[in-house]
């Protein structure tokens, strides 16, 4: 597999077919890149080796949480961006059928923090202040 | 304590000592040392809308305070501190300060020192507006951040969203709350360009 050509085509593919945003872009690209990266010190550091498969995946996974202590949040949105490279990967070069996190067998359970409505007191008293304020501007 | 409103109390508070002083002749020395039941006369409606804000503002920071000008410290104002901040505010309002006295002050120098209290005010009516723009309208911040005063058409009662989430530009209905401030806000905003 010849990683390096693909990279370059990456950006091209999530601008031109997924409509992706600049931001969105570098993100992925920079979440393939971290991927690359563990692959080449942990599996293997030939270009032709390189592969996507749930194994490694389940193996990243756990480097991730284990050794960078990344919590489940940064997973899950490291994870988005490599899916989104072996769907390109899948789509452009019938490259093996991607497999989300779930069916490779990674549990990710993200705890949000329950968000608080505000009370209809509290938000008659926010717009009074701001009407206060508007009222001010003459 | 708030910076922002500390500047614009100082802005009233310097002001107002310099209308005094215009327009009753009475000394600085006399004038620092009023106490909140010497509310002064003005003929102006000009000075007199002034005064009222800088009341708000002087209350809105030392509510238990008899001086009607006191320091930032709430302390009593020295006249050689009054001296220095009128000369301050002389120079922002572009009046040659040297040998200037406030008996000394034309119609047009008042004029200009009014019309630096918009430059003060700005940023808290910056926040206002901003908190308006989020609640009223549920503009996402950095839409708000974003806006231009071209992209508010008030005579059309709308906004123009350039550049937004959606990569597209959004027209929207201002809300009624908010186009007499926009308004007001956007005609002081002309005017400081101007100036």
């Amino acid at each position: 597999m010849n990683i390096n050509q693909y990279l370059e085509e990456y950006p091209d593919y999530l601008r031109g077919v997924r409509d992706a945003s600049e931001n969105t872009v570098k993100e992925y690209l920079h979440d393939v890149q971290r991927y690359l990266d563990y692959f080449n010190s942990h599996v293997s550091a030939d270009p032709e080796k390189f592969e996507i498969t749930p194994k490694h995946l389940r193996n990243y996974v756990a480097y991730l949480r284990d050794v960078l202590l990344n919590d489940n949040t940064t997973v899950e949105r490291r994870f988005h961006g490599i899916s989104a490279f072996w769907q390109f990967l899948y789509l452009q070069y019938d490259y093996s059928t991607p497999v989300s996190l779930k069916n490779c067998g990674i549990r990710n359970v993200i705890k949000r923090t329950p968000t608080q409505p505000i009370s209809e007191d509290r938000y008659k008293l926010i717009l009074e202040a701001i009407d206060h304020g508007l009222s001010k501007i003459k | 304590m708030d910076y922002q409103k500390l500047s614009e109390f100082r802005y009233l508070r310097d002001t107002t000592i310099t209308l005094v002083a215009r327009e009753t002749r009475l000394s600085i020395q006399s004038i620092i040392q009023f106490s909140n039941k010497n509310i002064p006369r003005f003929t102006s409606s000009q000075a007199v809308q002034i005064f009222q804000d800088y009341f708000a503002s002087r209350n809105s920071l030392f509510s238990n305070n008899n001086l009607l000008f006191p320091t930032d410290e709430g302390k009593l104002l020295l006249p050689d501190k009054y001296r220095q901040n009128f000369k301050r505010l002389l120079s922002k309002a572009g009046i040659d300060p040297l040998a200037l006295s406030p008996m000394l002050l034309t119609d047009v120098h008042i004029k200009r020192i009014l019309e630096l209290q918009f430059q003060f005010q700005r940023p808290i009516y910056q926040m206002y507006l901003a908190a308006a723009l989020i609640g009223y309208q549920a503009l996402r911040p950095v839409e708000v951040a974003k806006l231009q005063k071209e992209d508010i058409h008030i005579d059309e009662e709308i906004i123009i969203l350039r550049d937004t989430k959606s990569r597209e530009d959004q027209y929207v209905i201002i809300y009624p709350t908010l186009i007499k401030p926009l308004k007001n806000y956007l005609a002081h905003l002309i005017n400081l360009q101007k100036g």
